[in-house]
């Protein structure tokens, strides 16, 4: 059971998606890398049946978010990561300190950088947030697919993410006329 | 800054995050991948889950474990028949007479169940080996349900 060349060929072309699946939802490199490592050993044991499947990108996606979920409702305290108690002006308060104030970001900043700061601003979000707005925008999950797999009401789901929102909008001084980066 | 409504904002964030690119892995997970790969490699047999065991070890395990499966059935219906529980009962209440009064009403509840379960003894040694037989069967076609369907909607879906 060593790895054959073509699983190195494999992983190369999808480290990134599972990387960057798993880095969004748990917020830490080190935890993303490890959950990103398992995903390709599961991979690996399926690598016949894998190999030969149109929809394996979808599949590692899938297991990606899968385990990035479990790892933080097992290592994470339950109170914080679902917490129904924080305000979120203390939630956003959290991460603020961290950032430039909305009001001196230059808007001749190129593109690649603000998308380094929406990244830098995201991982930032206080989990409760950040989880189901990344299961939103990225993953495409409904808000009742994220109440499920999250394990929380509906109504708690649409605010964390409508708090998520506004709060890389503060951040970020987005405007609808800003929008075209 | 203007005001957004909700919707505007949600296709606002959507937009600016669907533009992000896939952040890049770091240079060391493929060799970690590798590694972790290399040595489960080196494992020995024994120490994997019995469905990579090698084929002429898995036929002989089941047949080892058969028999000792039946040979311990056998010895317990033949240390059953052998055991005569008043007398142990009786022996070992020696040692606890400050309990009597409690391990007489055990004595007396386990005289009526060893009587019961003596005169029912064939039968539901026949009865327990068949419920046994059927949770086990029961148990290995629901998982097998359970993970193709888990795992095959997966592959489907995606």
């Amino acid at each position: 059971m060593t790895a054959p060349a073509n699983f190195e060929d494999f992983m190369r072309a999808y480290q990134d998606m599972v990387f960057s699946t798993a880095l969004r939802l748990v917020g830490s490199e080190a935890e993303a890398e490890d959950i990103s490592q398992e995903v390709f050993l599961k991979a690996y044991e399926r690598y016949d049946e894998l190999s030969l499947s149109p929809t394996v990108g979808g599949w590692l996606k899938t297991v990606a978010r899968n385990l990035a979920l479990n790892h933080l409702s097992r290592y994470r305290s339950r109170w914080r990561f679902f917490s129904e108690m924080a305000p979120a002006e203390e939630e956003a308060g959290d991460f603020a300190a961290d950032l430039p104030a909305a009001d001196t970001h230059d808007k001749t900043v190129d593109s690649g950088d603000q998308r380094q700061l929406l990244e830098t601003v995201l991982q930032k979000l206080p989990a409760s947030q950040r989880v189901p707005l990344v299961l939103y925008h990225f993953e495409e999950l409904s808000y009742e697919e994220i109440a499920a797999s999250l394990r929380i009401s509906l109504g708690k789901v649409k605010t964390d993410i409508r708090r998520g929102r506004e709060a890389l909008r503060q951040k970020l001084n987005l405007r609808l006329a800003e929008a075209a980066w | 800054m203007d005001p957004l409504s909700e919707k505007q904002l949600e296709e606002l964030i959507h937009r600016e995050l669907g533009k992000l690119p896939p952040r890049r892995a770091p240079a060391t997970l493929i060799p970690r991948v590798t590694a972790a790969i290399q040595a489960r490699a080196r494992r020995p047999w024994w120490r994997r889950s019995w469905s990579h065991w090698p084929r002429q070890i898995q036929g002989p395990f089941v047949a080892v474990m058969l028999v000792l499966a039946g040979g311990l059935a056998y010895a317990g219906a033949l240390g059953w028949d052998a055991i005569q529980l008043s007398s142990l009962l009786g022996g070992l209440g020696h040692y606890f007479n400050f309990l009597a009064p409690v391990w007489e009403t055990a004595g007396a509840l386990a005289s009526a169940c060893y009587t019961v379960g003596r005169a029912a003894a064939p039968r539901l040694l026949v009865w327990g080996l068949a419920a046994a037989g059927l949770m086990y069967l029961s148990c290995v076609c629901l998982g097998t349900v359970f993970w193709r369907v888990a795992f095959t909607s997966n592959l489907g879906k995606n």
